[in-house]
C-alpha cells in the first residue's frame, strides 16, 4: 500500500493503463469467448465429431470459419455496445441509482462544500446528485470532466456531521482525481456486455439441445449442457476477474489517505466511516452501483469483495496519521449546529441570494 | 564501435533531459492556472467592496478612517495587478487588513449588523474568504511541487538554464495572521 506522493502518481497512472488495455483487449477477449461458444456447438452439430485422430479438428475448423464470417459484426456490436454506454452512462447510472441532480440552488450548503474541495484539490466542480433513501452511502461516476458525479444518499446527509461528510465528499473526489471511476465504468459497461453475450449463448444453446432432442441424440444433449454451463461459469469468473483486477481493494485505501489529505482531518473521516458501517446497503440499486460506493459489504466471506473491511480502512488511516481511533459508542451527536439543515423549506432561497447565483470559474486553457 | 557507445549516451541522455523538462514545464503550468484559481476568487472579492461600503456608509458614514483605508487598499490591488506575485500578495494582505478593521467596528453598529444587506455580504465575503483559503492551499502545494522538482537530482544540473527556478508561495505573514486570529479590537 502506497501512500506517498509518487505511488499515488503512478497510480493514476496505472489506472489510465489499465482503461485503454482493457478497451483494447474487450474485442478479443468478446470474440475468444463467442470462439468457444462456436466449438461448444461445433462438437455437437447433427455431423458429429469423428472419432480418431481428427476428432478434434471438425469443431476447431467449423468454430474458425464461424468467426471468421461473424468478426465485423462482433467488433460493430462492441463498438455500438461501448458507444451508447460513453454516452449515455450518467443516464444509465441516475436510472439504477434512482438519484437526480441537485444545483446550488437546491443543496447550497452541500454544493459549496463540494464546491470548496475542488477548488482545494485543483479540478472543476464535479456534478452533485442525490439518492433519495435512508441509507448511508456516496459514490463517484463519469468518464470525463463533464460527466464526472458525486452522488450521495439523503441518508447520508442527514446522520452525518458537517466534517464527516465533507471527509466522505473528499474520498469520492479522490476517487476522481485517481481516475478511479474511469476505470470502473468501463469495467462495469463491458461486464456487462459479458453478461449479455452469456445470455445470448445461453439461449442459444437451449435452442441447440431442443434442436437436437427432435433427433433423439440425448446423450450429446446432455454432455452439450454440461459444457454450455462450464461455459458460462468461465464467463462469470472472467466477469468478475476483471472486477477483481480492476478494482484491487487499494483503491479504497488510496482514496481514504486523498481525503485525508484534503481536509486535513483523519478523525472525520474515521467517524464517518463508522457511522457508515452496518447501514450502507442502498435497496433498490444493482450490484454494479454498489461496486461504485464507499462502502460495500460483501457477502462470501470477502470471497468477492469489492472494498477492505471498514475497520481495516479505519486502522489504516490511523497508522498513517497518527490520529487516535474515535470510540465508536461515543460519537458525538448529530443536531442542528453541526449537521446539514435539508433544504425543505428552501428558507435559504428567499433569505440569501448569494447562495444561489451562479460564479465565474477558471478560465479555460488548452490544459483544460 | 566506440562511436556508436558515446552517441548511444548522449541519446540517452538527451531523452532524460526531455523528460525532466516536460515534467517541469507541466508542474510549472499547474502552478499558473492555481494562481487563476486564486484571481477567479479575489476578483469577486474586489468586486464586492464597493457595494459593501454604500451599505456601511448608510449607517456609519462618520467612520472616515476605516472607510478610507478599505477605499485604498482596495486602489493598491488594483495597481498591483500585472505586477510580481510579492507585490500582489502584499497588496491582498492590506486589503485583508483594511476589511478585518471595518468588521471590528461594524460591531459598534447593532442596526448595521441587523441590516439585511450587510448579513448578505457577510456571508458572501466569509465564503469567498473560505474559497480563497482552499485555493491558496492548491497553489501552495502545486509550488512545492515544482519547487522539489526543480531542486532534485538531476533536474538541479540543468533547470535554471531552462528558467526553472524556486517560486513563491501565497502566504499570509506571521504577523498579519496573528492580527487576524486574534480577537477584533473595538474602538469607543
Amino acid at each position: 500500500m502506497a501512500l506517498a506522493a509518487a505511488g499515488l502518481k503512478t497510480h493514476i497512472w496505472n489506472n489510465n493503463f489499465k482503461s485503454m488495455a482493457l478497451l483494447v483487449a474487450y474485442p478479443f477477449i468478446l470474440m475468444g469467448i463467442v470462439w468457444l461458444c462456436f466449438f461448444a456447438a461445433g462438437n455437437f452439430t447433427p455431423h458429429g465429431p469423428v472419432s480418431g485422430a481428427g476428432a478434434m479438428d471438425m469443431p476447431v475448423s467449423f468454430a474458425n470459419n464461424l468467426l471468421y464470417d461473424f468478426w465485423p459484426t462482433i467488433v460493430t456490436i462492441c463498438a455500438i455496445w461501448f458507444l451508447i454506454a460513453w454516452f449515455f452512462h450518467t443516464n444509465m447510472i441516475r436510472k439504477l441509482s434512482h438519484s437526480h441532480p441537485v444545483t446550488r440552488a437546491d443543496e447550497p450548503e452541500l454544493y459549496n462544500l463540494l464546491e470548496n474541495l475542488s477548488i482545494t484539490a485543483g479540478m472543476p466542480t464535479p456534478r452533485l446528485e442525490i439518492i433519495e433513501s435512508h441509507a448511508r452511502n456516496a459514490f463517484a461516476s463519469g468518464i470525463s470532466q463533464k460527466t464526472f458525479t458525486v452522488t450521495v444518499t439523503r441518508g447520508l446527509m442527514n446522520s452525518l456531521t458537517k466534517d464527516e461528510l465533507e471527509a466522505v465528499l473528499a474520498h469520492e473526489l479522490t476517487h476522481i482525481i485517481n481516475r478511479d471511476v474511469r476505470l470502473l465504468i468501463i469495467t462495469v459497461i463491458f461486464t456487462g456486455m459479458i453478461g449479455f453475450a452469456a445470455q445470448l449463448a445461453w439461449s442459444n444453446i437451449r435452442y441447440g439441445i431442443i434442436f437436437r432432442g427432435g433427433r433423439g441424440n440425448n446423450k450429446g444433449g446432455g454432455v452439450l449442457m454440461i459444457l454450455a454451463i462450464a461455459v458460462i461459469l468461465w464467463v462469470g469468473y472472467l466477469a468478475t476477474l476483471f472486477m477483481r483486477f480492476a478494482i484491487s481493494r487499494g483503491r479504497e485505501y488510496m482514496a481514504d489517505a486523498g481525503a485525508v489529505e484534503l481536509t486535513k482531518n483523519p478523525s472525520a473521516m474515521m467517524r464517518a466511516l463508522m457511522r457508515i458501517s452496518g447501514r450502507a446497503k442502498i435497496p433498490e440499486t444493482t450490484d454494479d452501483i454498489a461496486m461504485m460506493c464507499i462502502e460495500n459489504a460483501s457477502p462470501f466471506l470477502g470471497l468477492f469483495a469489492t472494498h477492505p473491511p471498514i475497520e481495516r480502512r479505519i486502522r489504516a488511516i490511523s497508522d498513517m496519521t497518527g490520529e487516535v481511533i474515535p470510540d465508536s459508542a461515543s460519537l458525538p451527536p448529530v443536531g442542528r449546529e453541526n449537521s446539514f439543515q435539508t433544504n425543505e423549506g428552501s428558507a435559504n432561497k428567499k433569505g440569501n441570494p448569494w447562495l444561489t447565483r451562479t460564479r465565474g470559474g477558471r478560465k479555460k486553457t488548452p490544459w483544460g | 564501435m566506440e562511436l556508436w557507445v558515446i552517441l548511444g549516451i548522449v541519446v540517452v541522455i538527451g531523452f532524460a533531459i526531455m523528460i525532466i523538462y516536460n515534467r517541469l514545464v507541466a508542474l510549472r503550468q499547474t502552478r499558473h492556472q492555481a494562481f487563476a484559481d486564486i484571481d477567479v476568487q479575489l476578483k469577486q472579492r474586489f468586486d464586492l467592496i464597493p457595494n459593501l461600503l454604500e451599505t456601511v456608509k448608510g449607517y456609519a458614514a462618520h467612520e472616515k478612517e476605516v472607510l478610507q483605508g478599505v477605499t485604498e487598499a482596495r486602489t493598491s490591488v488594483q495597481g498591483a495587478k500585472g505586477g510580481d506575485l510579492a507585490g500582489r500578495v502584499e497588496a491582498e494582505n492590506m486589503l485583508s487588513r483594511a476589511m478585518m478593521n471595518l468588521f471590528a467596528v461594524a460591531e459598534n453598529y447593532p442596526d448595521l449588523k441587523a441590516d439585511t444587506n450587510y448579513r448578505q455580504f457577510m456571508a458572501e465575503l466569509s465564503d469567498i474568504e473560505n474559497k480563497i483559503a482552499a485555493a491558496r492551499r492548491f497553489f501552495n502545494n502545486a509550488t512545492s511541487e515544482l519547487n522539489t522538482a526543480v531542486e532534485q537530482f538531476p533536474a538541479v544540473l540543468f533547470a535554471a538554464s531552462f528558467g526553472f527556478k524556486k517560486e513563491e508561495f501565497f502566504e499570509i505573514e506571521d504577523a498579519q495572521r496573528a492580527t487576524m486570529e486574534a480577537a477584533p479590537e473595538v474602538k469607543f
